[in-house]
């Protein structure tokens, strides 16, 4: 291990479009499904991850280098994670949050979802559609028995036209 | 699809874990897809608070969806209930009852309650059913308002061990019964204590030292308070800038972090014994206390802090200062803090000691003697009831020296670890070769009489010898 060489022992990440990544293993183990490659022995050569592009894993990469840099302080890494999210837009969140469920990283699955249901906060269900582009696919007779079966729901929303 | 409506399931209910109760079951409107997302998402959160409808229809929106959950095997991860109850109304308890079991019988990992009663003010308070502390093993955090907590709310064993955060408010509790709950939850990392009545001394030890400054049990509390003795080791209190703490008596603070800031803006009226004992963040901060009927101040620790004090009334007080010299230290800042420390507590009969950590550096405070001479002529020497010395012998005459030049005591005692008798002729000589001339000696020139007594290793008394 890292620590035991003193020289750091760094990982070779392939996206499924054939990017390759050097990552420090010691940032790269925040993600439980690489941790366990390398506690099998698979890390020697590169790493292959099948449901991860190149866009994605280099933004994963960037925040485990950042997240593991910090060290044993909660507030500071939270601060980190809401400065490192705070200009992705949808897609990308969407990308991430796959990518962190895939690669098992539960604190990076647990901000990109929270921050994504912070859009939703609060919010008319004709805003959360148009903001995601949701279909809706309910007659408007099936809509209003769902509406009506939850209408306790329904106060307190922002208002909106098609509320 | 759209994005959002093609992720897995498994994510979309870990999106919807984030959201209020209310937002989370909306989303059933958004499309056919969604429609049954949110019934099995890991958690469940209910707030009687935000509920627009009748009682009934909260009760049985809370029964429908815990039904749902046990009718398909499943597990509440987290629960969270906002409620309100009345003795009168037996229903909601019954119904509370038979939810905590059921909460209880899933496994629920963690469970929040906050409970209030819609009792009146003034009139008595409605006990807190039995079920909470009794059933519920998986609270981690209650919030009580407005009920009586006594023997009947925990008649059998209290269950609810893995509690972390209690928040009484309005409460009755005695003593013993919060005693009780302390002690049986040893998981508590924060507690609040807003007007409750009966409860009149709070003593939190945490046996586990925390490592990191997250897992610092936090106390808070808030005026008005009743309280007269808070007594806590190893964590964190809260005080709030300009509190009153108008039947405080007794404050023990032993290795407890606190806004020091905020305490100087608080009054304590009543306050007779403070003890500080070895709280490291007090080294950054200035203190003011304010507490005129101050009878005894304790501090223990590593540095000198700076306290002041406010004007006192009359009367005799007592101060047990103890302070530990770092081989780090520099000697004339240290003394110099000493002077100043000691010059707040003028008004205070001060017995004073002094540790020195052994070093093998050889003596630390001679190499700084010279600088000590500086101390001279900024502040005079303050008058202490004694200097207690705890040192090597070799650091002995030095540190004797450094104190003299900031403080006259009346008796001076030392402590030699494995002191022997020709020690004790090695300090006789120290504190009688005052005809030396050297500058060094300077302050024990001031000495005014030398006796020494010894007690034997089998502690058959004092020996005075001459």
């Amino acid at each position: 291990m890292a620590a035991e060489t003193g020289t750091p022992t760094t990982l070779t990440l392939k996206s499924n479009d054939d990017e390759l990544f050097s990552v420090a293993e010691s940032a790269a183990i925040l993600s439980v499904t690489i941790r366990n490659m390398v506690e099998d022995g698979c890390a020697g050569g590169v790493i292959p991850l099948d449901n991860v592009d190149g866009k994605t894993l280099a933004s994963v990469i960037t925040y485990m280098n950042g997240i593991s840099a910090i060290p044993a302080d909660e507030e500071k890494k939270k601060s980190y994670r809401d400065k490192f999210l705070s200009d992705k837009d949808f897609e990308t969140l969407a990308d991430m949050v796959l990518a962190a469920n895939y690669l098992n990283m539960s604190c990076l699955m647990d901000a990109v979802s929270a921050k994504i249901a912070q859009v939703m906060e609060k919010k008319s269900v004709g805003w959360v559609r148009r903001k995601f582009g949701i279909e809706n696919d309910y007659t408007p007779e099936e809509e209003a028995a769902v509406k009506e079966e939850h209408k306790w729901t329904f106060e307190g929303v922002e208002t909106d036209d098609d509320n | 699809m759209d994005r959002i409506s093609e992720l897995p399931k498994e994510i979309l209910q870990q999106i919807l874990y984030f959201l209020s109760q209310e937002d989370a079951v909306r989303t059933s409107v958004l499309s056919k897809s969604w429609h049954n997302i949110w019934c099995t998402r890991p958690n469940l959160d209910f707030s009687e608070a935000t509920f627009n409808g009748s009682k009934q229809e909260f009760l049985s929106l809370v029964d429908k969806n815990l039904q749902r959950y046990c009718d398909e095997r499943m597990c509440v991860k987290e629960f969270g209930l906002c409620i309100s109850l009345d003795e009168s109304d037996r229903e909601s308890v019954l119904r509370l009852e038979n939810w905590i079991r059921a909460l209880t019988d899933m496994g629920t990992k963690k469970f929040c309650l906050s409970i209030r009663s819609e009792s009146e003010h003034g009139s008595e308070f409605f006990h807190l059913p039995s079920v909470v502390f009794e059933v519920a093993e998986s609270l981690q955090d209650l919030h009580v308002e407005k009920f009586t907590l006594d023997q009947k709310s925990f008649e059998r064993t209290i269950l609810s061990k893995h509690l972390k955060e209690l928040h009484l408010e309005n409460v009755y509790i005695n003593n013993k019964d919060f005693q009780r709950i302390i002690s049986c939850c040893p998981l508590v990392e924060t507690a609040s204590i807003k007007s409750c009545k009966g409860l009149q001394n709070i003593k939190f030890s945490f046996y586990k030292t925390p490592y990191t400054e997250d897992e610092r049990c936090s106390i808070e509390i808030n005026p008005p308070s009743y309280i007269q003795t808070i007594y806590i080791t190893n964590g964190d209190l809260k005080f709030h800038k300009g509190a009153d703490f108008r039947n405080l008596e007794y404050l023990y603070l032993r290795r407890v972090t606190t806004s020091w800031d905020h305490l100087s803006w608080c009054k304590f009226p009543s306050l007779k014994l403070l003890v500080i004992d070895n709280c490291d963040r007090l080294k950054e901060s200035r203190i003011f206390i304010d507490a005129p009927r101050i009878i005894c101040f304790d501090y223990r620790g590593d540095f000198i802090p700076s306290i002041s004090f406010a004007t006192t009334t009359p009367g005799r007080r007592y101060s047990n200062t103890r302070v530990t010299y770092m081989p780090s230290d520099d000697a004339t800042t240290w003394f110099f803090k000493l002077n100043e420390l000691l010059e707040s507590l003028s008004r205070f009969i001060t017995s004073l000691s002094i540790y020195q950590y052994s070093t093998n550096d050889g003596d630390v405070i001679q190499e700084n003697i010279n600088l000590l001479q500086g101390i001279n002529g900024c502040n005079k020497p303050v008058a202490v009831e004694s200097l207690w010395l705890d040192c090597h012998l070799f650091s002995f005459s030095s540190l004797l020296n450094g104190a003299l030049s900031v403080c006259r005591p009346r008796i001076i005692d030392a402590f030699f670890f494995q002191g022997k008798m020709d020690h004790i002729e090695r300090v006789w000589k120290i504190l009688t070769e005052r005809e030396s001339g050297d500058e060094e000696r300077l302050w024990l020139q001031d000495l005014e009489e030398v006796s020494i007594e010894v007690e034997d290793k089998n502690g058959e008394g004092w020996h005075p010898i001459t």
